[in-house]
Parts: C-alpha cells; sequence; structure tokens
C-alpha cells in the first residue's frame, strides 16, 4: 500500500534565487525504508523538513506530496502537528538540541506523551520508562527512573540520541524520517539505534526514509535508494542494485570512496579470521 | 615518542549547572611511537576530547605525567614551541571570521617568528608564498587564499585549518575528531592528505575519532577508551583478535560497507 506519494517536490529560496532541492519524486509504501544518500547540502534535511512543514525561513515550497488521502505541502499548521504527532516521526542527528536543558528526560519524554496521546501524567510516566527500556538503557530490573531523572547533560549524546529513538518508535507512526541519526555515534550506539528502527519495522510495519552518509548502514537498512546531489536526485533504484550497479558517475565515487576508507577495516577484521 | 602515563583527570561538580563531580580519566596509560599513527577509539563521553587537552597542555592532569622524547611535557613545550598542534572537529569555530584565508594562515605562521616555521628559513620569503605553499600542501586552489571562511565548504575549510595546523612545521599533531563531521567522500581525501603530510613531514600523530573504520584506514595501532579507561590496545592488523569485552562489541557492532 502506498503510504506517500511525492511529486515534483521543489524547494526554492526566493530571496537569494537559490533553488535549495529540485523536481523531487519518489514514493514510499508500507513496511518500506527508502534510503537517501548524497553529499552535504545537496537538499536532503530540506526535503524532508519539507513534507513535515518544519522549514526554517523563507522558503517557497511548491509540488505535492500525498499522505493517505491528503496534501501535506500547504496543510494547515494544527493539522500538520498532528500528523507530526501521531503519523510521521522525524528524528534528527542532534540529539543534544532536541531536549531542553532545563527539564529531566522523564518530564520531557512524559509530556511527549501527554500531547501526542493525551495520556494522564502516571501513564505517560510509565510510557517514558518504557522508552528507556526499549532502547536498552534500563536492564529489566533495572530502575528506568535513574535514566529519567537525569537532565540532558547528564547523558552520553549516544544515550540521548537512543532515548530520541525510543520516543520515536513508542509513537509508532506509520512513518519514520530519521535524518542522520547516528553519524556521530560509536558503532555500539549506532548498531542499537539500527536494529531498533529494524524490529518496530517487523512489529509494525513502519515504514522508513533514511538519510545518511553512512553507505554501510544505508545498505543495511534500505529497500530503494536515492541519490541526490544539488538539490536533484541522480539516482534511484532497488538499494542492492544501486550498491551493486551504480550507473551514475557521482553514485560510483561515492561508493568507491567508502570503499577505500573501510578497506583497510575489512581486511583486518576478515583475513583476521576467527571472528565469532 | 610520547609516553602518557597512568593520567588522571577529575572536574568538580558545580551546583550552579546541578552537573555532578566525575572522574572522567582514570588511570590512563599510552604510548606513540615517534613518527607513528595511534588511533584513540571510544563512545563520546568516553573521555578522548579531555587526553587530547592534557596532552597539548590546555589542560593538566591530577595524577600522572606525560612525556615528550622522554621530557616533562611543559619542559618540552618551552623549548619547542609550536611543535605541537591541533586540528578539531567543529572547524567553523576554530578560525576567526573575519580573517581572509591568507590571513589565517599567515598568523600561525607568524606566531612562531623566529621558531623555524615551515618555509620561514629565509627572512625575505614572500610571506603570501608561504602561504600559497601550504594551500598546495593541502590541495587547495592559490586563489582561495581571499576567501573568508563562510565562503568555503566544509572540506575546503577543513583543509584550511589543517594546513595552519601544519604552518608551523609541528612535530606532533593532535586531530580530534577532525574529519567526522566531513562527507564520506571529503573524509577519504582528507585521510588521504593526513597520511601524505605525516610522511612528507614526518609527524606523528594521535588521531581521535568514533569512526572505527576511519581509524584503522589511517593508524598503525588502537587504543579502546571506555568511561576514562584505556581497555585495549592493538595493532590495526590485529584487530579482529581483540578480547575485552568493551573493544569486542564495538568491533562487532560495526556495520561495514
Ligand atoms: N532554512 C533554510 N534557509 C535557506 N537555505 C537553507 C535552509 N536550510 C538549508 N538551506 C540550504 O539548502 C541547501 C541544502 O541543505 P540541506 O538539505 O540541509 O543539505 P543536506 O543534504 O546536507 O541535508 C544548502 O545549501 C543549505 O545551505
Ligand atoms: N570542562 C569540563 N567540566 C566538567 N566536565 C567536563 C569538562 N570537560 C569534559 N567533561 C566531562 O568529561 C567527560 C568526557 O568528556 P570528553 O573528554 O569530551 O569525551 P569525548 O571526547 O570522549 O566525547 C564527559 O562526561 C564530559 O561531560
Ligand atoms: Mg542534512
Ligand atoms: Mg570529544
Amino acid at each position: 500500500m502506498e503510504l506517500l506519494k511525492v511529486e515534483g517536490l521543489t524547494v526554492r529560496d526566493e530571496e537569494k534565487g537559490e533553488t535549495l532541492a529540485e523536481n523531487i519524486s519518489f514514493s514510499l509504501s508500507n513496511h518500506e525504508c527508502l534510503g537517501i544518500i548524497g553529499e552535504s547540502g545537496s537538499g536532503k534535511s530540506v526535503t524532508c523538513r519539507a513534507l513535515l512543514g518544519l522549514l526554517q525561513g523563507k522558503l517557497a515550497v511548491t509540488g505535492s506530496a500525498a499522505f493517505g488521502g491528503e496534501e501535506l505541502i500547504k496543510m494547515a499548521p494544527q493539522r500538520l502537528r498532528e500528523i507530526r504527532a501521531q503519523h510521521i516521526s522525524l528524528m534528527m542527528q542532534d540529539a543534544m538540541n532536541a531536549f531542553d536543558p532545563l527539564y529531566t528526560i522523564g518530564a520531557q519524554l512524559a509530556e511527549t506523551f501527554r500531547e501526542a496521546r493525551g495520556m494522564k501524567r502516571r501513564e505517560a510516566w510509565e510510557a517514558a520508562a518504557a522508552v528507556v527500556r526499549s532502547v536498552g538503557l534500563a536492564a529489566p530490573g533495572e530502575d528506568p527512573a535513574r535514566v529519567l531523572k537525569k537532565y540532558p547533560h547528564q547523558l552520553s549524546g549516544g544515550m540521548l540520541q537512543r532515548c530520541m529513538t525510543g520516543l520515536a518508535l513508542a509513537l509508532k507512526p506509520e512513518i519514520l524520517i530519521a535524518d542522520e541519526p547516528t553519524t556521530a555515534l560509536d558503532s555500539i550506539n549506532q548498531r542499537a539505534i539500527v536494529e531498533n528502527i529494524r524490529r518496530l519495522r517487523r512489529e509494525t510495519g513502519m515504514a522508513v526514509i533514511f538519510i545518511s552518509h553512512d553507505l554501510g548502514v544505508v545498505k543495511y537498512l534500505a529497500d530503494r535508494l536515492l541519490v541526490m546531489r544539488r538539490g536533484r536526485i541522480v539516482e534511484s533504484g532497488e538499494a542492492s542494485e544501486v550498491f551493486e550497479h551504480p550507473q551514475e558517475e557521482y553514485t560510483r565515487y561515492l561508493i568507491e570512496s567508502r570503499r577505500r576508507m573501510s578497506g583497510q577495516f575489512r581486511r583486518a577484521v576478515s583475513e583476521g579470521g576467527a571472528h565469532d | 615518542m610520547i609516553e602518557i602515563r597512568n593520567v588522571k583527570k577529575s572536574y568538580r561538580g558545580s551546583w550552579l549547572s546541578g552537573k555532578a563531580g566525575k572522574e572522567v580519566l582514570r588511570g590512563v596509560s599510552l604510548t606513540i611511537p615517534e613518527g607513528g599513527c595511534t588511533g584513540l577509539v571510544g563512545g563520546s563521553g568516553s573521555g578522548k576530547s579531555t587526553l587530547a587537552r592534557l596532552l597539548l597542555g590546555l589542560e593538566r592532569p591530577d595524577a600522572g605525567e606525560i612525556l615528550i622524547e622522554g621530557v616533562e611535557l611543559r619542559k618540552w613545550r618551552k623549548e619547542h614551541p609550536g611543535k605541537m598542534s591541533v586540528v578539531f572537529q567543529d572547524y567553523t569555530a576554530s578560525v576567526n571570521p573575519r580573517y581572509t584565508v591568507e590571513q589565517i594562515l599567515l598568523e600561525a605562521v607568524t606566531a612562531q617568528t623566529g621558531t623555524g616555521g615551515r618555509g620561514r628559513k629565509d627572512e625575505n620569503t614572500d610571506l603570501t608564498e608561504q602561504a600559497r605553499s601550504l594551500l598546495r600542501d593541502v590541495n587547495l586552489p592559490e586563489h582561495l587564499l581571499g576567501h573568508y571562511p563562510h565562503e568555503l565548504s566544509g572540506g575546503q575549510l577543513q583543509r584550511v585549518c589543517i594546513a595552519r595546523a601544519v604552518a608551523a612545521n609541528p612535530k606532533i599533531l593532535v586531530l580530534d575528531e577532525a574529519i567526522s563531521s566531513l562527507d564520506v567522500t571529503v573524509q577519504e581525501q582528507v585521510l588521504e592528505l593526513l597520511a601524505g603530510l605525516r610522511k612528507k613531514y614526518s609527524m606523528t600523530y594521535l588521531f581521535i575519532a568514533h569512526d572505527l573504520q576511519a581509524v584503522a584506514s589511517i593508524c598503525g595501532d588502537i587504543y579502546f577508551l571506555h568511561q576514562g579507561v584505556i581497555e585495549e590496545h592493538c595493532a590495526c592488523r590485529d584487530l579482529s583478535r581483540v578480547r575485552s569485552s568493551y573493544a569486542r562489541s564495538l568491533l562487532d557492532s560495526v556495520i561495514i560497507f
């Protein structure tokens, strides 16, 4: 079933006369994961933010984005807020900035549940505790309050990002848009987030738009792939097909660069043999 | 050779910010061979940048010692001013936005007056020529000399920071997440550039990053730092044989491309 259909999405900065994203089209089905890769500044974030009405500043958005019969572009802000709370979650790179430094993690998670789900105080606190458990920040039998009562600066970037993932997933959206959620993280935290996303796809059929320049992670998650450059889609297709047989020179360059960089690691790990 | 011996560092808590006191480095020892490139990996908050600041002499350890060529750090720094340099992750914050690229580079050269900055052998050497040669070192076109930081891409600006770091002909270069905010393709170029510069100028690197694949591509050996403790040290080619549970799970979690 088609969940989201984007057609001819274009974002322009009228003041500077620049086009930030041009004629972007793609569709997303139930359960599907669409990976977006491309150099920084190529319009990946702008595209996703445009869908959710989250662009800052004076930018002109044209084109169409249909979500279950409703048009997202130019949708009334109130309805968009509902969509974001109940149907499409956004997860960003910088979890540190997503939390307010003056409130505890628990208070902020609970507040989100009260707003988005209309939960009562106690129920919302329970939901917040479940978030912390679901992303492995409190082992079974361990008191999640230990994490919930902390302020953002008392947790590492990786732990905050895991809280964000847990929250995004607990809201059980139909679509999760993850904008470079693992770029700043060590491999353990990165893996935890990636596996959580996979689990939710399995369990709820959630669809995912996953933006990253970590090609390894994208290859692991994505069914289909968009390659962006300078505001345009330069290549798209089945992820495995694009990774195996890239058609465009730019895609080949991206893939070869990362292969070269990971080569030493790949050899060390595979030659070392006994890796169980 | 750099020898870090049983170094400890705590930060005091503050009731104002609600921060609790914390022992960030709990007895860290690490050795970097002359001319080597040693990697330091660990999760965020593990103490990597704190160790970098101690090595750079920006802060002092509570206990333990740091020796360079067998000499205590502070003494060595006095005897070799400008011979240790650093590149940080946040390149936009580390340059003066009102300086042109040329001014940024020359500030580093002239700050070392009389101490043998690279290309300063001849007092009459045209300063602009020095800036040009630094730009060539990092594969940037000369016309960028007149540009301001905001007119450069992230990759270009980070190269300027690298050029500035090597301007004073350092022996030791500390790279703290120097490539972490760059694109994949740019990361690969910058890693190659750094490897080339190290050979050309016989520098010693401490390369800090959270991306194990990047570290493995440039370093000879790797230290694994976890919650202020070195959990393991191994040569890159022996990476698959790490034993400590932290290094093991870091390694096993990598999603290889
Ligand atoms: N709110 C905004 N106003 C004006 N320009 C913007 C805005 N957000 C992003 N841009 C510009 O749009 C281009 C694409 O940015 P972005 O989508 O963030 O790239 P990325 O592919 O790295 O996510 C960049 O040139 C960026 O500077
Ligand atoms: N100046 C400081 N005052 C108080 N705490 C600090 C200070 N600098 C670092 N810390 C704390 O020390 C720990 C290690 O930080 P850091 O060395 O930056 O880690 P890393 O670079 O590995 O991410 C963190 O918990 C951080 O909050
Ligand atoms: Mg982006
Ligand atoms: Mg750091």
